[in-house]
């Protein structure tokens, strides 16, 4: 543990010689958020997914009963010539009557109109809805896919940098095979095979699809973590505490867990916010082939697959989820390259 | 180096062994029952068994896939499409220049801009250009493939008119009404799909060019050089480049994979008809052997291309081409 002299008391110090020299030890998280707070862009973008974790998991049902109307909901009066209306407009709730003016009885019975604050898409849902409920399909399958590859990944890094011999020559081939082949198409491959019975595992509480993504992210995705957490760990048994620890008597067990692990917090912690961005990548990828989220349910990737059909008419359908997930990966990566560097010991203070 | 070479040939073919392997399993053991998807929706149980006992569905699954892996070796056959009966082999020839065309041009295409911005940037850090570049960085890393291409089919295609926006025409000429042939419609037709592959992978490059560098202009020889009075240009050329330059061709190997991967976006966003699209199109019709021959050739071509890349490397890494 460092312990440093307060700069600003160090000054009080100088100004007036009667007060007492405090001597303050900060412990490990304090100096990273120390110097994670330097870092405007990074603060700006933790400040921006807190933001966004609150929009989507408490904004999207407050937003939903002020607007009287649900993310599926359908409008008929929301595409006007084949063509989605643009933001803000002000349409009926009243299901489609042939021709643009609305019958009286209809209108009694849904009254006026609705306000849809997005533009909408082919069905006239209200894509500002959408994109609220969609960001939290993105939050979650970016999240679970990374904790599913990066613990893969932490425990094949670790037992193979650990143990070395032939588990490691095992976990190291494994994984130059995942990264020299193009994954891509064998998450495309799993997800037409395996997604139609994966899709309805909820386990209570996810969309529809999401686990499959998170699972299939996870199985191709696992590598990465696992040759950086290799490395690191190659590096760390060689040094003199894990040899006093196993001459102490330390089982091999006690000694990763207690004693690499957590060197191994700090790559964790960037790498998985670096991975959440790639996975919020991957599902707007795979939702715009069709391969991803299904709708009626609301996600970032199968809004943009709408996009295809009308940008040249309503280029709101292609700004909104486009920026909406540009801004979000911008963010993670952001916060990452800040997290790497608050946690580098020779950063300044 | 043909120790080096001998050992990267095997490490090809169990690639390969590999590949067949897992691919194989996806689509043929996971799935519940093949011979339904092959037979189609109207289907008795006696046509089912019939098809069945015909694709070799019946035997075990190590047969199956020998048999797989004795047609493709034996006869350079990948199968018959369930959908026409059409051979795999002749679809994917027919899609194969498409994408090639695609992703080469691509590359050709990032490099050239990735390049000299890594260099640049590296040789002055926090210059204009070096946070210029940094922000093309974080762009290109962040965006989606997909919306960059769509972008840039709304932008300069649409609405600015420059480029044609879809559609792929020959390389060499064909006669035909009605269809563009010739390097210069071809290429005129690509500009697009090759910039979208450009901002994506320009990104990456540029990151890792521009740290290689860096970290080469630390090196003590680097110092040396200059201290013995070398030129800036020849420390650059002849020291800093031709070291810093070594990992980009491995990472270029290992990248075509991902590039394949990339295709199967730029194809769909500019309707292109090459793998990528050919892929989704067979995958929506449950088209397991075109599926299975489209996985199966990327494949193949990924471990071909990484082979070359071994030899190039071997060849240009002096360690490895004098040793023994």
């Amino acid at each position: 543990m460092t312990v440093r002299v307060d700069t600003p008391a160090a000054l009080d110090v100088a100004a007036a010689p009667a007060a007492p020299v405090t001597v303050k030890a900060r412990g490990y998280w304090e100096l990273v958020w120390i110097r994670f707070r330097r870092d405007r862009l990074a603060m700006v973008s933790f400040g921006f997914i807190i933001f966004l974790f609150a929009t989507a998991f408490a904004g999207a049902p407050i937003a939903a009963h002020f607007l009287g109307h649900g993310p599926n909901a359908l409008f008929g009066y929301g595409v006007h010539d084949f063509v989605p209306v643009g933001p803000w407009s002000h349409i009926s709730a009243a299901p489609y009557f042939a021709g643009d003016q609305i019958p009286q009885f209809l209108q009694k019975q849904y009254g006026n109109t609705t306000l849809v604050l997005g533009a909408s898409d082919q069905n006239g849902s209200d894509m500002f809805l959408r994109l609220l409920y969609g960001a939290q399909v993105s939050l979650e399958v970016g999240i679970f896919a990374t904790l599913g590859s990066v613990s893969l990944g932490v425990l094949m890094g670790l037992t193979g940098g650990y143990f070395r011999g032939w588990i490691d020559t095992v976990v190291s081939r494994m994984i130059e095979v995942v990264m020299v082949f193009p994954y891509l198409l064998f998450i495309i491959a799993l997800r037409i095979v395996a997604g139609d019975k994966l899709n309805s595992v909820t386990l209570g509480f996810l969309p529809h699809g999401v686990f499959t993504l998170a699972l299939i992210f996870s199985v191709f995705g696992w590598f990465y973590p696992a040759r950086i957490m290799r490395g690191v760990v190659l590096s760390l048994r060689e040094k003199e505490f894990v040899e006093a620890a196993r001459m102490t008597g330390a089982s091999d067990w006690r000694i990763m867990r207690s004693h690499l692990l957590p060197h191994l917090v700090a790559p964790i912690i960037v790498y998985s916010t670096i991975l959440i961005a790639q996975n919020i990548l991957g599902e707007a990828g795979l939702s715009f082939l069709g391969l991803g989220i299904d709708p009626p349910q609301a996600s970032w990737g199968n809004l943009l697959a709408n996009a295809p059909q009308f940008y040249q008419t309503d280029v709101w359908i292609l700004l909104f989820p486009g920026l909406a997930i540009l801004f979000t990966t911008i963010a993670f990566n952001l916060l990452g390259d800040g997290l790497r560097d608050a946690f580098d010991p020779r950063g300044m203070l | 180096m043909l120790y080096f070479l001998i050992r990267r040939f095997f490490w090809a073919i169990f690639l390969f062994l590999v590949a067949t392997i897992i691919t194989y399993i996806i689509f043929y053991v996971i799935p519940s029952d093949p011979a339904h998807i092959a037979c189609g929706t109207h289907c008795t149980p006696q046509i089912v068994a019939h098809v069945r006992k015909s694709l070799h569905l019946d035997l075990p699954i190590y047969q199956q896939y020998w048999l797989f892996l004795w047609n493709m070796i034996k006869h350079q056959s990948l199968g018959y499409s369930y959908a026409d009966g059409e051979q795999v082999n002749t679809i994917i020839r027919q899609d194969v220049p498409v994408t090639a065309s695609l992703v080469f041009g691509g590359a050709v295409f990032w490099l050239s801009i990735s390049i000299p911005i890594g260099i640049l940037s590296a040789l002055r850090p926090r210059s204009i250009l070096d946070r210029f570049g940094m922000v093309f960085v974080l762009i290109g890393i962040s965006a989606p493939a997909v919306w960059i291409g769509l972008i840039l089919a709304y932008v300069v295609g649409f609405k600015l008119g420059w480029t044609p926006i879809a559609t792929y025409c020959n390389l060499l000429p064909t006669s035909g009404v009605g269809t563009c042939s010739g390097p210069a419609e071809w290429a005129y037709h690509l500009i697009l799909p090759w910039m979208t592959f450009m901002f994506l992978f320009a990104a990456l490059y540029v990151r890792l060019i521009r740290a290689n560098v860096m970290e080469t202009m630390s090196e003590d020889y680097v110092r040396t050089a200059r201290a013995k009075g070398a030129s800036s240009s020849r420390v650059l050329f002849q020291h800093v480049l031709r070291n810093s330059m070594l990992p980009v061709v491995t990472i270029l190997g290992m990248d075509i994979g991902l590039a394949l991967g990339g295709a199967v976006f730029t194809e769909f966003v500019f309707n292109l008809r090459g793998l990528g699209s050919q892929l989704i199109q067979s995958a929506n019709r449950d088209d397991l052997p075109v599926v299975v021959g489209i996985v199966v050739f990327a494949c193949i071509a990924v471990i071909i291309f990484n082979f070359l890349v071994d030899v190039a490397y071997a060849w240009l890494d002096p360690r490895i081409r004098l040793s023994t």
